[in-house]
């Protein structure tokens, strides 16, 4: 019993089955008796009104192509051609107390009347075959079972669409229910009809549209609050530059507070901005914009950009379709932390794999705490809980963990056999996602 | 000694750029709308707009100023991964910067697009190319005699492509010769400059002849 | 599910309790048989002679019937009677049988008429006239 087709089949079947069982058999044996009942109350009519009509006894005014008689006089046959024995002597009783009297019987196979009368000291007996009625009792049969049989067949078919329309509507919304899962809000279900699955394919739409509503709204408040946040951090960045070279002609502690404001606003507008990537993953708002590119040449152009000079480099040329900027991103934040947090030398690998390209890097420095390891690509996670602030926002190794799974690919942090750490990012040069 | 017009609604944030700014050597007009932008375009060799602006919005700026002749517009926008940049570089914006941009990073992108509107003379006359007639030392390009109006960073585009006229650039390329951005810009940069170009020198933008693209490398100039 | 199975096989196994095809009966009645024997002559010889009538054979409606003497179709098919016809019935009562004339001028095949057609299961005896004849039983 584990699909519901097949429950609803076996239903159908029984169900008509036993109805079809039920009405064919009562019909067949109401069918049968009616039949036989006639041509018996027909056969006694005709049988007492020959008697009646006779004046001296004739057997053979009983008898025709159908039946043979006999006349017994006394208990003596004196005419016809049936033999006495073959009437019971139940309806020679019967006959004996002074009624019309009849009885069926089966002779090898074949269904016969015996029917008697006795006047005076007189009997008549006659005996007629059944044989048509016994025929057309057996096409009835027939007929029954053919009607049976078809409507199985018509039973089977209903019930198939049964489930069907049953179940069509069923899979429909387990598969929205799939889509609506992998991310697309937008999958919405035919609401047909109003039975319950119609009532359930309306609650399914009212949900999915709650959800996507939720989902722009919390989008629109990333963008919102983005807005916000920037607008005050733009016109103090603008002049942060200004604080700097002014502070060294400000007396005392204004040159101090100029300098610390300065390098304050410099440090919240990148926390400000890895919030913001952060919080565009998490809210599903972040998109590839993907390009070809050179992997080798762009960290070359990372490290270019940035100045960094003394990182060793072991680069072969792979084309990959990743987007620049998160690329960039990911190298710049791993060949920083090895270079604030490791020792050197700092390694810079690029190499392609079967449909992969693998960018290592890897240092020789004290490499990573084997409780800290698990830990390393959480969110604000600082490894030394004592040092009170690092350089970075403490989302440096999780937005480059997001950018890597973005791009369909991975990111993962080892220690190195001889010491070290290194940390490796694998991406589908195809494409991914 | 460059003019510059920034229309940016925030006070304080154009205080803090105008400041900025007048610190590089650059003479500064800050307008606080888009109605006051577009008064104020005369004698000016660069502005810097805002997209989020009351009343008259900034795509709609960029587009009359665009339309109005080949002034270098270089978006100030909130946000880097939004249509709202791919909607501004198509409106005619040579460039962008993300908000909030340090100072110099802003510098940079006024000197370089200064730099595509005033290049220096080179040798060599008119190229002709089929309709399209290329006049390095003019700075003028002309479509079967009638001289198309490119904004400067359109025309440093087409110069580059042509320069090597059958050969492939990539858009990362692109990107550091004529925007000047470092291996690791936008691409949509290319790809709206690219459109806009196309728009004002193809016969059929649907079906482009001097610009094509190479899919999965680039962009080349031809062949014919 | 098996609930529904279950109900259903019983269901099913009740209806071969029917029986198929045509089945044998007991003797069943239907109404009296009527009707009436009368023993009337022909060629001397007294013979047994189906009448019709409307209700169950007696003896003594036999008795009355044989009385009026054979009707036209069995005249026509050369019945007679030795029996005098008389208007007075000839009555039975238990065993005895009046005649409404002398039994003992009656001739031998009369008797024999009259006995038999009396369908008395034991002897009877014939009265009328004055005279007695019997017990007699029917010969045939």
């Amino acid at each position: 019993m584990k699909s519901l087709r097949t429950r609803l089949l076996i239903a159908f079947v029984v169900l008509c089955g036993v109805t079809a069982a039920v009405v064919a058999g009562v019909t067949y044996v109401r069918a049968r008796t009616v039949l036989l009942e006639k041509a018996q109350v027909a056969a006694v009519e005709a049988f007492t009104e020959k008697v009646a009509r006779m004046t001296e006894l004739n057997a053979d005014l009983l008898s025709d192509r159908f039946s043979a008689a006999v006349i017994l006089h006394r208990g003596r046959a004196v005419q016809g051609g049936l033999d006495p024995s073959a009437v019971s002597p139940e309806l020679r009783a019967r006959v004996a107390s002074g009624e019309v009297s009849w009885q069926r019987v089966v002779v090898g196979g074949r269904a016969g009347l015996v029917m008697g009368m006795r006047v005076s000291d007189v009997e008549f007996y006659s005996a007629r075959t059944m044989d048509d009625e016994q025929r057309d009792i057996r096409e009835l049969a027939l007929v029954a079972w053919l009607a049976a049989g078809c409507s199985m067949v018509v039973a089977v078919l209903l019930a198939l669409l049964a489930a069907r329309s049953v179940l069509r509507p069923v899979r429909e919304l387990r598969e929205a229910a799939r889509r609506l899962g992998e991310g697309d809000l937008t999958t919405r279900v035919a609401v047909r009809g109003s039975d319950e699955l119609a009532g359930v394919a309306a609650t399914f739409n009212t949900t999915a549209e709650a959800l996507e509503r939720q989902v722009a709204d919390a989008r629109r408040f990333v963008a919102d609050v983005s807005h916000e946040l920037r607008t005050p951090l733009a016109a103090m960045t603008a002049v942060t530059d200004v604080l700097d070279e002014e502070a060294e002609h400000l007396p005392g502690d204004a040159g101090t507070a100029a300098r610390l404001v300065a390098q304050e606003t410099r440090n919240l507008t990148r926390l400000v901005d890895d919030l913001m990537e952060i919080s565009r993953f998490d809210s599903g708002a972040a998109a590839l914009a993907p390009d070809e590119v050179d992997v080798a040449a762009a960290a070359t152009a990372t490290l270019r950009l940035r100045g960094w000079s003394d990182v060793v480099t072991d680069l072969h040329p792979v084309t990959a379709v990743v987007d620049p900027r998160r690329l960039d991103v990911v190298v710049a934040n791993l060949v920083a932390n090895a270079l604030r947090h490791g020792g050197p030398p700092v390694t810079l690998t690029v190499r392609g794999e079967r449909g992969q390209v693998v960018v290592e890097v890897a240092d020789r420095g004290p490499g990573l705490d084997p409780e800290v390891l698990p830990h390393v690509f959480d969110r604000f996670y600082k490894a030394d809980s004592s040092r009170a602030r690092s350089e970075g926002s403490g989302l440096g190794l999780a937005i480059a963990w997001e950018n890597a799974v973005l791009h369909g690919g991975s990111l993962v942090a080892a220690n190195r056999p001889g010491g070290g750490a290194v940390f490796t990012l694998r991406l589908p040069s195809g494409g991914g996602r | 000694m460059s003019r510059v017009l920034l229309i940016e609604d925030d006070q304080a944030v154009r205080d803090g750029l105008r400041l900025a700014l007048t610190r590089q050597g650059h003479e500064v007009r800050a307008v606080g709308s888009g109605e006051d932008g577009l008064a104020g375009l005369a004698g000016v060799d660069v502005v810097v707009l805002d997209l989020m602006l009351p009343g008259v919005d900034g795509f709609e700026v960029c587009r009359r100023i665009r339309a109005g002749g080949t002034l270098p517009i270089i978006m100030l926008t909130a946000r880097s991964d939004d249509m709202d940049v791919v909607a501004g570089l198509e409106a005619g914006a040579d460039d962008y910067v993300v908000k909030p941009v340090q100072p110099r990073v802003l510098e940079a992108r006024i000197r370089a697009v200064l730099r595509r509107g005033g290049e220096p003379a080179r040798p060599g006359g008119a190229e002709r190319h089929g309709e399209l007639t290329v006049d390095r030392a003019g700075l003028v390009v002309s479509k079967g005699g009638v001289p198309v109006g490119l904004a400067p960073t359109e025309l440093r585009l087409l110069l580059e492509l042509s320069r090597a006229p059958g050969r492939v650039f990539s858009r990362q390329q692109l990107l550091e010769s004529v925007w000047e951005h470092g291996y690791l810009g936008d691409s949509r940069l290319v790809d709206a400059c690219v459109q806009r170009l196309r728009a004002k020198v193809e016969d059929d933008p649907a079906a482009p002849r001097f610009v094509q693209t190479v899919r999965g490398f680039g962009y080349r100039f031809g062949p014919l | 599910m098996r609930a529904l199975l279950r109900v259903a096989a019983l269901l099913v196994a009740a209806l071969p309790v029917v029986g198929c095809g045509v089945q044998p009966t007991e003797p069943i009645g239907g109404s009296p048989a009527t009707g009436a024997v009368l023993y009337l002559v022909r060629d001397d010889t007294a013979v047994p002679v189906l009448r019709a009538t409307g209700r169950p054979p007696t003896g003594a409606q036999a008795l009355a019937l044989l009385a009026g003497g054979p009707n036209a179709e069995e005249q026509a098919e050369g019945l007679s009677s030795r029996v005098p016809r008389t208007d007075v019935p000839i009555t039975l009562d238990g065993t005895t049988i009046t005649v409404p004339a002398d039994v003992a001028a009656l001739p031998d095949l009369a008797v024999t008429q009259i006995v038999c057609t009396s369908a008395s299961p034991g002897p009877v005896t014939l009265t009328g006239g004055g005279h007695r004849r019997g017990p007699l039983t029917c010969p045939l």
